[in-house]
């Protein structure tokens, strides 16, 4: 592979094959492929898709370095700045496109910190074990908080923070500090009595906060008692320490992790601007309900009304009319159908009656005789002189009685 | 819902009286009710929502600390 000066025509490479060359002399070389390397940070950047790049740099060179987005989500400690001074393990390698050589980073660790790492990674791995970390014990926070328990420093930014929020998003609440020193080899046992006792007040939920620090200044939220007692603590208990990227041991046993002390205060209160608007929604709902039960008793009285005009006396007195009426117009043609019935009767008698008229005998030569109107049909009813009327079938005359006798 | 209820509203703490309502919204809106019952009740919500108001308008953040003894001072 090597050219040669006696080579009559010197061998060409492509930019390719002398980069991939390098690449493999590299990957070769079992020191550069697992090293911890120490130096200063800095260009460190997130990029979108979430690898970070950064160099490492001492007084004399500096190495690019990248952090896979798969590698950065399990790294514990993340520099907060450049100028930092890290220990970096990964493995050294080519970017062909980018013609460069880089430290492909899996861990990093603050430089002089690499025990308190140890430390935090075996406490965490241990409750974690025990299973204090469980989302089972997770407790629900109040919806309202009435009384809030600060457990921090009274001198620290973390409760300027928390009191702001508190004053602009929820000034209902009753603030009550248990207050700690919340930094040094003391503040353990210190923050544990301060949860104890405000755990004694009739506090609903519990911020245990810490502004931001180094990872010393931290240290005593890694504490192992601390994080028992915050298990066993029986109000629910949000704990903000440091900053977004800062994790402690308190943060996995909190029944809520904030980011920071601030945000704890806003995960522990509702939003009085959200309440207005709810609070205003439900005055909306209010009257919608009372305006959609007026208006059902209205058209329910309207319709109790019909009813009622249907039953009222004018109704039913018009309805005993049409009855009258209607009984009348029967017993009339009953009435009536009797009274054709006899009317038929009387001209069928009639009828007999005719049959029957002395005058029709008069028309075969009878006579009828008559004295002072009475009908004549013995002797003894006349004397000699009398004027008797003689009745015949077309009219009467006068006669006067001679003699008669009986016979 | 009796008439007793209504003068309490003042003593309310604000999780209270946003509870109750709450709580008379939906008793409003499952209907069902009595007209009068339902119109004392649309007063009592209104008068809950009213307070509610004043109490985050009136509100001024409480601060106070415990001390060793376990008693409560002022700030």
């Amino acid at each position: 592979m090597q050219p040669s000066l006696f080579d009559l025509e010197p061998q060409v490479f492509t930019v390719s094959a002398i980069t991939a060359y390098l690449r493999q002399k590299i990957e070769a070389d079992l020191t550069l492929q697992d090293l911890w390397l120490e130096g200063e940070i800095s260009n460190w950047k997130r990029a979108a898709s979430g690898h970070i790049y950064f160099t490492l740099k001492d007084s004399n060179a500096s190495i690019r370095c990248v952090i896979w987005r798969s590698q950065a989500g399990r790294l514990i400690y993340m520099p907060q700045q450049d100028g930092e001074a890290v220990l970096a393990h990964g493995r050294i390698s080519v970017y062909e496109a980018g013609g460069s050589y880089q430290l492909y980073v899996d861990d990093l660790e603050p430089v002089g910190q690499g025990a308190l790492y140890a430390e935090f990674e075996r406490i965490k791995a241990r409750l974690a074990a025990e299973g204090l970390f469980e989302a089972e014990l997770k407790r629900p926070l109040p919806r309202f908080p009435r009384q809030i328990g600060l457990v921090t420093s009274p001198e620290g930014a973390a409760l300027r923070d928390i009191l702001n929020v508190l004053r602009r998003r929820y000034p209902i609440v009753r603030a009550i500090l248990s207050p700690t020193p919340v930094q040094g080899e003391t503040a353990p046992p210190q923050i544990i009595a301060a949860l104890e006792a405000i755990a004694q007040q009739p506090v609903e939920v519990i911020i245990l906060a810490r502004g931001g620090g180094s990872l010393e200044d931290l240290w005593a939220f890694n504490d192992e008692a601390l994080a028992r007692a915050i298990a066993a603590c029986p109000i629910p208990i949000i704990v903000g320490v440091g900053h977004e990227v800062d994790f402690t041991i308190a943060d996995f046993v909190a029944d809520l992790r904030a980011p920071t002390p601030s945000a704890a205060a806003e995960l522990a209160t509702p939003d009085q601007v959200e309440l207005r608007r709810m609070a205003a929604e439900q005055q909306l709902a209010l009257t919608a309900a009372i305006q959609q039960r007026v208006t059902a008793a209205r058209t329910n009285l309207q319709t109790q009304q019909r009813v009622l005009e249907r039953l009222s006396p004018q109704m039913q007195l018009n309805n005993y009319r049409q009855q009258i009426d209607t009984w009348v117009n029967r017993a009339t043609q009953t009435i009536q159908h009797h009274l054709s019935l006899r009317r038929e009767r009387v001209h069928t008698l009639v009828a007999q009656l005719a049959t029957l008229d002395p005058k029709a005998t008069l028309t075969r030569g009878y006579a009828i005789v008559h004295k002072d109107q009475t009908v004549i049909s013995q002797t003894g009813q006349v004397s000699p002189g009398d004027e008797l009327t003689i009745q015949v079938s077309d009219g009467e005359f006068e006669t006067k009685v001679i003699s008669g006798e009986n016979q | 819902m009796t008439k007793s209820n209504q003068p309490d509203i003042e003593k309310l703490a604000f999780e209270e009286a946003y509870g109750r309502l709450e709580e008379t919204v939906q008793k409003l809106e499952a209907g069902n009710l009595p007209l009068a019952e339902a119109l004392e009740l649309y007063q009592l919500g209104t008068n809950l929502a009213k307070h509610c108001h004043s109490h985050l308008d009136q509100a001024e953040l409480l601060i106070k600390t415990l001390t060793p003894s376990g008693e409560l001072e002022d700030f």
